[in-house]
């Protein structure tokens, strides 16, 4: 059966065996052993220095701690199955800037190039994504009936010779009634004929809205979430929660100091209200939550939660009473632990099955995996299933449609 | 019958090592002028490389030095005891920048390391690079610029006389040749920290003949497998990181780790295949004054080092003093770290000498 499974390219060994290796690997080990151990004496090395400090995003009033999930046997199969015949639906993933949408049988189908970030409409006719361009990205939408693709948005920055005047746009999500696009920007943007631009000009993301009717630009775009320009990265991941058009998930970046005294700019969860620009954390500053994912009834929230001082994360999952609290948080249950890496929790239309993507200690790219997921007082995960190997997908956000 | 068979083993055996060894001879020349271009060593001579094409410096860079004092103060040579090696650590990454405008090249990167092979010990001192020193013959000036006056000796020649050490050898790394690198291991799983966003980011490298073009780009936060033109991108980045240069020296260490990591995980797995490509990658991208078996003795001792046999020290704060107004040669004023002498010498002499073996924690 082919499961969408392409093995990833063996390394060259045309007649090269235990002689070339010895011959050539003798001498470059002899640099290697000096050079990579000198570069990593070379770069830790370096300490923290004094930062000036900047207004941070509201503090969580409870320090609600979620423990480290211990040594516990990976959950991650080492080959790919195929897709259990009870799941609905076909996912949409991105494989070398491709959606891709992956059938039943685990076939792949190409569906848009130059392309990222797939989000579903609600009406499961159309897709968002972002087009990645050199300087800058904008965003599209694809119907998947006819296969076109529409430009959304369209700052009024470019400038005809100046790479640097086009926006970053990222992270479309529909909003609950399928007419306006969450999404985040750099507006405004570079200032042409700015000279001091490392201090003018707009490094960190904004989270805005746009209805769908072109052009989405500077004028016709909605500040939902101000990064306040601050140079933590700003805010992304917006996430409307179902069935809810007052609340809209995000993450938050925010610079904290960790235990060995280094300062890092870490992502926290918010739930903010739409109609009174209420913030509400949702995770503790400094726990490094991001990528919020809901369920399809909007009562439990799914994220990654990552070890700032490790290369490694975990998919927790946490129930969610409106308007939000840390009391939540402090319910969050482990779903499946990295080894090292997860991303991108996605659960399926009828909320019994989680994708998401997982890469392994060889770090050659995500494996794509499905899950059935079990909520409520006690969530767990069952075993999952490889749906695609490493080395075919890219670790992007994915769509499930039902 | 049985010995004419036996014979006929014994000379097909001989004939295929012999293929073998013409074979692997071929690929090993390669290599070995790739190890010889590192270490310097196929002239035969301990000679000191140039890190630019030219190693005068421009009438320009000169203007910025105040002429020479009639004494630069310099510290009292410290006798290096016998069991210690002193290295002196060079990075750069803007080479081909200043390379095209026929300046020399300024460190980036300078670090002093006293290696105690008998207690096996290193003492490593990251020197900031803007620390305004005296260069000898140059005047003053911050101490990354010692290498545009008078490359690799002028680093050294700076650090001797100011430190009060004797530098026995150096390495300059490349960064550019450790992100080459990761093309050739298939790329690292990173998590990347937050997201990245810079207006004005050198593209020097996609446009080597426009070595000041400017692009954007935009790396999305959280798990990505990156190939290493994106790898360059996020170690280089500093305007969108509120930490500018220490948030670039984090986001580096983490890769150079996961390259580290994964290098191990393709020797494990037996994949030697790799290392003649890296060797390739490093080629260009790191100098030294080591020949292959002092390479091989030291690499070996550094790696057998724990953390707990390394002992760090930045010279930042306690160490020096801002001072944004430090006067130029040619008029105007720079931003400046002015030394702490008091404090710095007495630092070195400690880490220079068995004193060190007792700990120099207090200084």
């Amino acid at each position: 059966m082919n499961n969408g499974y392409s093995r990833p390219p063996e390394p060259e060994t045309e007649g090269r065996g235990v002689w070339y290796a010895l011959w050539t690997g003798s001498k470059a080990i002899a640099v290697l052993l000096v050079c990579i151990p000198i570069a990593v004496l070379m770069l830790t090395s370096s300490q923290p220095t004094s930062i000036p400090t900047a207004p941070l995003p509201p503090t969580p009033t409870g320090i609600v701690t979620l423990p480290t999930p211990g040594p516990s046997p990976t959950l991650l199969p080492t080959h790919q199955r195929p897709i259990d015949t009870t799941v609905s639906g076909t996912l949409i993933y991105v494989q070398g800037h491709t959606l891709v949408r992956v059938q039943g049988d685990g076939s792949p189908q190409p569906l848009v190039a130059g392309a990222a970030q797939p989000a579903l409409s609600p009406n499961r006719k159309k897709l968002a994504y972002v087009r990645l361009l050199k300087n800058w990205s904008d965003i599209y939408l694809y119907d998947l009936k006819s296969g076109t693709s529409t430009l959304l948005t369209h700052d009024s920055l470019a400038i005809p010779g100046d790479d640097r005047t086009g926006l970053s746009a990222g992270s479309p999500t529909w909003a609950q009634d399928g007419r306006s696009l969450f999404f985040t920007w750099n507006a405004p943007g570079f200032v042409p004929g700015d000279s001091a631009a490392s201090t003018t000009n707009q490094t960190d993301l904004s989270i805005y809205k746009c209805p769908l009717v072109p052009p989405c630009n500077a004028a016709t775009a909605q500040l939902i979430v101000n990064s306040n320009f601050a140079l933590t990265g700003g805010s992304t991941d917006p996430a409307p929660r179902p069935a809810d058009p007052d609340t809209l998930a995000y993450a938050s970046y925010a610079y904290t100091t960790l235990p060995d005294g280094s300062t890092i700019s870490l992502p926290t969860l918010y739930a903010r209200s739409l109609s009174t620009g209420t913030a509400t954390p949702l995770s503790t500053q400094g726990e490094a939550a991001s990528q919020p994912a809901w369920n399809p009834s909007g009562r439990e929230l799914a994220f990654v939660k990552t070890d700032p001082t490790e290369n490694t994360n975990a998919i927790y999952a946490m129930p969610f009473h409106a308007p939000g609290s840390l009391n939540d948080y402090a319910h969050a249950t482990l779903l499946v632990r990295g080894a090292p890496l997860v991303a991108y929790p996605t659960f399926s239309p009828d909320g019994r099955w989680l994708a998401y993507l997982a890469n392994d200690d060889a770090g050659s790219g995500f494996h794509l995996y499905i899950a059935r997921v079990h909520l409520g007082r006690h969530p767990t995960l069952e075993k999952p299933h490889m749906v695609v190997r490493a080395g075919t997908v890219d670790s992007d956000r994915l769509a499930w449609l039902p | 019958m049985r010995k004419f068979v036996l014979w006929l083993m014994v000379i097909g055996l001989a004939g295929l090592m012999a293929v073998s060894l013409a074979y692997a001879a071929h690929p090993y020349v390669d290599a070995a002028r790739t190890i010889s271009a590192i270490t310097d060593q196929a002239a035969g001579t301990r000679s000191l490389p140039t890190l630019t094409p030219a190693p005068s410096p421009t009438v320009d860079r000169r203007a910025h030095a105040r002429p020479s004092p009639t004494a630069i103060p310099t510290a009292a040579p410290i006798k290096t005891p016998k069991n210690r090696v002193n290295f002196l650590i060079l990075a750069s990454d803007t080479d081909s920048k200043l390379a095209s405008t026929g300046s020399a090249t300024n460190t980036q990167v300078m670090i002093f390391v006293s290696f105690d092979p008998v207690h096996k010990q290193a003492y490593v001192i990251s020197i900031p690079r803007d620390l305004w020193v005296a260069i000898p013959g140059f005047g003053y000036n911050k101490i990354d610029t010692a290498s545009g006056f008078a490359d690799i000796r002028g680093a050294i020649n700076t650090v001797e006389s100011n430190f009060g050490v004797t530098i026995d050898h150096y390495a300059w790394v490349g960064l550019s040749g450790f992100i080459k690198i990761i093309d050739s291991i298939g790329g690292i799983d990173v998590n990347v920290i937050h997201p990245m966003v810079e207006n004005d980011f050198p593209d020097d490298i996609q446009q080597p003949n426009h070595p000041f073009a400017y692009r954007r780009f935009f790396i999305p936060p959280g798990p990505q497998h990156l190939d290493g033109q994106t790898a360059e991108l996020y170690v280089r980045a500093r305007h969108s990181d509120r930490q500018s240069d220490f948030g670039r020296s984090q986001r580096q260490q983490q890769v150079l780790l996961l390259i580290k990591q994964k290098l191990l995980r393709l020797l494990e797995a037996g994949d030697y295949n790799v290392l003649p490509l890296i060797a390739e990658d490093l080629g260009k991208e790191a100098k030294t004054d080591l020949n292959i078996p002092e390479l091989l003795g030291l690499g070996h001792s550094l790696l057998g080092l724990k953390s707990s046999q390394i002992h760090r020290w930045v010279l930042t704060n306690g160490y020096t003093a801002p001072n944004p107004v430090e006067p130029l040669a040619s008029g105007g004023t720079t931003d400046a770290l002015d030394p702490i002498w008091e404090r710095i010498r007495p630092l070195f002499a400690c880490v220079d000498s068995d004193q060190a073996i007792s700990g120099c924690a207090g200084l």
